[in-house]
């Protein structure tokens, strides 16, 4: 029976010292607030923890409440003129990327070749056109300049063929536009990127 | 005349920078407390104070509810957090570096008192490191900022009860704490 006793006491301790902290703020309903009093006045142990509860909340009161070093006061400031080459190149990135997918679609679609024949894709638009024009050319003209077997044609463009002439201007254009839009691309990341001095708002 | 919170609050809302700034100044000194209780270093309590003001103010349009001193200890209390999960560190602070008096006593008490009292704060905001930054919180909120239950409750998202278990629970470990260094 004794040890029954001592265990509903040691159970009310440990209720009482969960309600210490609130009994302090006066935070218990009536009947709690005089439960805890009631446990008080009978126990010691209790009454210790109540004290050094006490002592630990008064030193927190004591503790000085500290002035910072500066007002936090926000400015109130224009926007700022300084021009920045940010949104520039941001648009400039744009158009050669943009101008990048239309070269490249042409490209992929044969745009730039479609009005050659096969042909005139090898040999140039003017082959045909011109082969019985070059031909009288070569009867009249001097058989040791022109040739016929060394590798040329008669009447061959000496220039190179148009449809070549296109081929080899739409790949450094694809090409150029891609590493425009790299270079672009890069300088607009790293100038978005990187550290940034604070808004000149933000302190007073 | 001092116009009420809830007035410089609307105008505020309105864009009137002169309003929130009155806000600043009432307010100003609490936030940088908590935050310079919460992570232990005057330099990140000045910093976590005016990012909090500064997002008080660029969010003050989407603010709910009439107390402006609750939900400024909220943001500043969010980014004390932030800056803590950051460091991934408990806040400790050496003796020295401890600028939150000024450096002669006063003329009211001796130097040794001074040093003693100087080193009980130091004991304290130790012991306050020592603790969950949640239970530190509502210590802090409850004893040193003197907060209600209710506008503690408010500034941490919690209920009531939850409250009063974190108080009763910082306040017990940090009496364990400055029972265990002797101090009492």
């Amino acid at each position: 029976m004794w040890n029954k006793l001592a265990g509903l006491r040691k159970d009310d301790c440990g209720r009482t010292k969960q309600r210490l902290s609130a009994y302090l703020d006066r935070r218990l309903s009536p009947e709690d607030q005089r439960r805890v009093e009631q446990h008080l006045a009978d126990c010691r142990g209790c009454q210790e923890e109540l004290h050094s509860l006490e002592a630990t909340v008064a030193l927190l009161h004591r503790l000085p409440q500290v002035s910072p070093s500066r007002s936090f006061r926000i400015a109130r400031t224009e926007p700022s003129r300084r021009w920045t080459p940010v949104p520039a190149l941001r648009l400039a990135t744009v158009g050669a990327a943009m101008l990048l997918i239309m070269a490249f679609t042409a490209d992929l679609t044969n745009f730039f070749d479609a009005s050659q024949s096969p042909i005139d894709q090898k040999w140039g638009p003017s082959y045909t056109d011109n082969r019985s024009t070059a031909m009288e050319g070569y009867n009249k003209a001097d058989a040791g300049t022109l040739t016929p077997g060394d590798g040329q044609e008669p009447g061959l463009p000496s220039d190179g063929a148009l449809g070549s002439t296109e081929a080899a201007w739409v790949r450094p254009l694809v090409y150029g536009l891609a590493g425009l839009v790299v270079v672009l691309g890069g300088v607009t990341a790293w100038l978005w990127l990187r550290p940034k001095r604070p808004p000149k708002h933000r302190a007073a | 005349m001092r116009t009420d919170d809830s007035d410089l609050v609307e105008n505020s809302k309105r864009g009137d920078l002169d309003s929130f700034n009155e806000l600043v100044e009432r307010y100003q000194k609490m936030a940088y407390n908590l935050a310079l209780r919460m992570l232990g270093d005057p330099g990140a309590a000045e910093d976590a104070t005016q990012d909090a003001l500064f997002s008080a103010w660029k969010n003050i349009k989407g603010m709910r509810g009439g107390n402006f001193r609750a939900w400024l200890l909220r943001i500043t209390a969010n980014g004390c957090r932030d800056q803590l999960r950051r460091l991934k560190r408990r806040p400790s602070i050496p003796l020295e570096s401890l600028p939150f008096e000024p450096q002669a006593p006063p003329t009211s008490e001796s130097p040794e008192d001074y040093v003693l009292r100087r080193e009980v704060q130091a004991q304290i905001q130790e012991g306050l490191a020592s603790l969950p930054s949640e239970q530190r919180l509502a210590v802090i909120l409850c004893d040193i900022q003197g907060l209600s239950y209710e506008e503690i409750a408010s500034v941490m998202k919690c209920s009531i009860g939850t409250v009063k278990s974190r108080i009763s629970r910082g306040r017990g470990q940090l009496r364990d704490y400055l029972l265990h260094t002797g101090n009492f």
